[in-house]
């Protein structure tokens, strides 16, 4: 990252957030807004949204339920249009959906009429990719999420823990560039949840994807993550940036390990004090 | 079986909501629901007493055997039909007849209700175009087309298979259509994010998902050609389950009566369960609906 600033306040973004070295960052939104036309009148859930992650960014996005994560999400991942601004990949407006951007939806989004291994198929069928290279990358995807077992299952067979990582693994095996995860560890237990952590760090250390990662658990945000976005209550805005050192020396260590650690905890607590202003006031 | 309520306007309730299997023994054997072999032995033994307390009225002669013929004669009456004629077809000539004009009028009814139901489920245009005309036929009822089919078409087959059509294009375009709806948005937008087009997600997503809710369709579509095409018989035909009961009752036979009768609700309740079979097959994935 070049800018030096930890903490960038809420406020009216002026121009475009690249980061002024001459190259354009992976993923920029840009004055994302978004509103919802329903029955009961009009609903705003975003205001405006700027964020803009570089090649390989790890960001975290934290904020109050219901302040619009997931609109901005689906907004990111070019399924929903934005009321007003633009989502640009690669300085490009970004246009559709497709299989550069990966979506991990927070309720999984599984096929049910399709088993374990046909789910995380799916995307490689629709790209053609060749059937033997189809069955090596589904063989290490299964490995990785330990779903071997399950390869022939159906969805409905499944705990959520499980089918949490058939999505994930779903995203994966496509070898995204950019991958945007809608609270992906929600739904499973401590101990799975610990292992997909490491297990994405680790990842993301080989494959250099850019993620965008929506979560509800600050320890998570900031131990995953180069940068932690803190949202405001809805209409949801980016309320702070907050700069998570990369050379950090609980970044080696696992989760449970590095909160024991006491810059970890500061950083926590810094970001937890955000978040907690925004469900007070609301 | 276990009995449906199939109208002319059915539609299959599109999802269940789970509830976790009972432990045995804590609740009672209504509610805790039974295994396919004991339903089967409770199913003959519920059979078998009827048989005997039929055979008992017509014996002890409470009920007149020209109104009730006992259970021996008519099963005697079966076999005999089976290979003799009555009114110019054997038992398996009227069957065969009653059979095809319902596989026609069924099979057309899927042809054009279940691409039909599908487009209107898919497309808000199609929907738009298509829907406010379809439920202004919907509720003519189509034994009400008869006088105009049998203006139309004359009284032979071609009729029969018409008005048959129209009993089923009815569920299988509905049940085709909520099959499709109901398909959560969500998936849509999963595939669309692992790159797959319209074409693709209407194909390998929407009507894979949907696939039970299709076959129930088609169930509920043949249970309303066959109801229909024995009606259809009734009133204009030449051969046939249905005109077979028709002359029966005027001659006053009871005993073919109940034949044609117990073979229509055989097939019936056949066809219901092969369906059911062939939604199995090709849906493994899906609880039992
Ligand atoms: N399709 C929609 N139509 C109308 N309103 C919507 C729609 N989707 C979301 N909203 C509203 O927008 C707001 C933000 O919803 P969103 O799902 O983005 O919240 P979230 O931050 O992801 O919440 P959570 O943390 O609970 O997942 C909510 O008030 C919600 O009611
Ligand atoms: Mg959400």
């Amino acid at each position: 990252m070049t800018h030096s600033t930890a903490n960038r306040t809420r406020g009216p973004v002026t121009g475009s957030p690249t980061t002024g070295n001459g190259h354009d960052p992976k993923l920029e939104i840009r004055g994302v807004t978004k509103n919802f036309v329903t029955r009961a009148g009009e609903v705003d859930a975003l205001a405006s949204c700027d964020l803009a992650l570089e090649q390989g960014e790890f960001l975290t996005i934290v904020g109050p339920s219901g302040c619009g994560k997931s609109t901005l999400m689906m907004v990111a991942a070019g399924l929903d249009e934005a009321s007003s601004g633009s989502i640009l990949v690669d300085g490009e407006p970004a246009g559709g959906p497709g299989p550069q951007r990966s979506v991990v939806f927070q309720r999984f989004a599984l096929f049910p009429s399709r088993t374990v291994a046909d789910n995380i198929c799916f995307g490689m069928q629709q790209a053609r990719v060749p059937k033997p290279e189809q069955a090596e990358r589904l063989e290490e995807q299964l490995t990785l999420m330990g779903l071997g077992k399950f390869r022939d299952s159906y969805p409905h067979e499944l705990s959520g823990g499980m089918q949490q990582r058939v999505a994930i693994a779903r995203s994966l095996v496509l070898r995204p560039e950019i991958l945007l995860m809608d609270e992906p560890f929600g739904a499973l237990d401590a101990q799975t949840r610990l292992l997909l952590q490491e297990e994405l760090v680790r990842l993301r250390q080989v494959h250099r994807f850019t993620v965008l990662f929506i979560t509800h658990s600050v320890e998570e945000a900031v131990y995953l993550a180069d940068r932690v976005a803190v949202m405001t209550r809805r209409p949801g805005a980016i309320k702070t940036v907050i700069d998570v050192p990369g050379d950090a020396e609980w970044r080696s260590s696992d989760i449970e390990t590095a909160m024991g650690h006491p810059e970890f905890t500061q950083l926590r607590q810094r970001v937890w004090k955000l978040v907690k202003e925004e469900i007070v006031a609301s | 079986m276990t009995t449906e309520t199939s109208t002319s306007t059915g539609r299959v309730p599109l999802q269940r909501p789970y509830r976790p299997p009972r432990k045995r023994g804590t609740t009672s054997i209504w509610r805790r629901g039974l295994s396919g072999r004991a339903t089967f032995v409770i199913g003959v033994a519920s059979s078998a007493t009827l048989v005997a307390v039929w055979h008992l009225l017509s014996a002890t002669a409470l009920v007149s055997p020209l109104l009730l013929p006992p259970p021996l004669r008519v099963a005697e009456t079966f076999w005999q039909f089976l290979t003799a004629e009555y009114l110019g077809e054997t038992l398996v000539g009227h069957t065969a007849a009653s059979m095809t004009i319902v596989a026609g009028g069924w099979l057309l009814g899927g042809l054009v209700g279940l691409p039909l139901g599908i487009l209107i489920g898919w497309s808000d245009r199609v929907r738009w175009l298509v829907f406010p005309l379809f439920q202004l036929l919907r509720p003519v009822p189509p034994l009400a087309w008869i006088p105009l089919a049998i203006v139309w078409l004359g009284i032979g087959d071609p009729a029969r298979i018409f008005v048959v059509f129209l009993s089923a294009v009815v569920p299988w375009t509905i049940n085709s259509m909520a099959a499709v709806s109901s398909v959560d948005p969500l998936l849509i937008r999963a595939a669309r994010t692992l790159g797959a087009g319209d074409g693709s997600i209407l194909r390998r997503v929407v009507i894979h998902t949907a696939t039970p809710t299709l076959v129930a369709g088609a169930r509920i579509a043949l249970g309303n050609a066959w109801t229909t095409l024995i009606a259809a018989e009734l009133l204009a035909a030449s051969a046939g389950l249905g005109f077979v009961a028709l002359n029966a009752s005027q001659t006053l036979s009871s005993d073919i009566l109940l034949v044609s009768m117990g073979i229509i609700g055989v097939l019936g309740a056949l066809f219901s369960a092969i369906l059911r079979g062939v939604g199995r097959a090709v849906a493994p994935w899906a609880k039992e609906a």
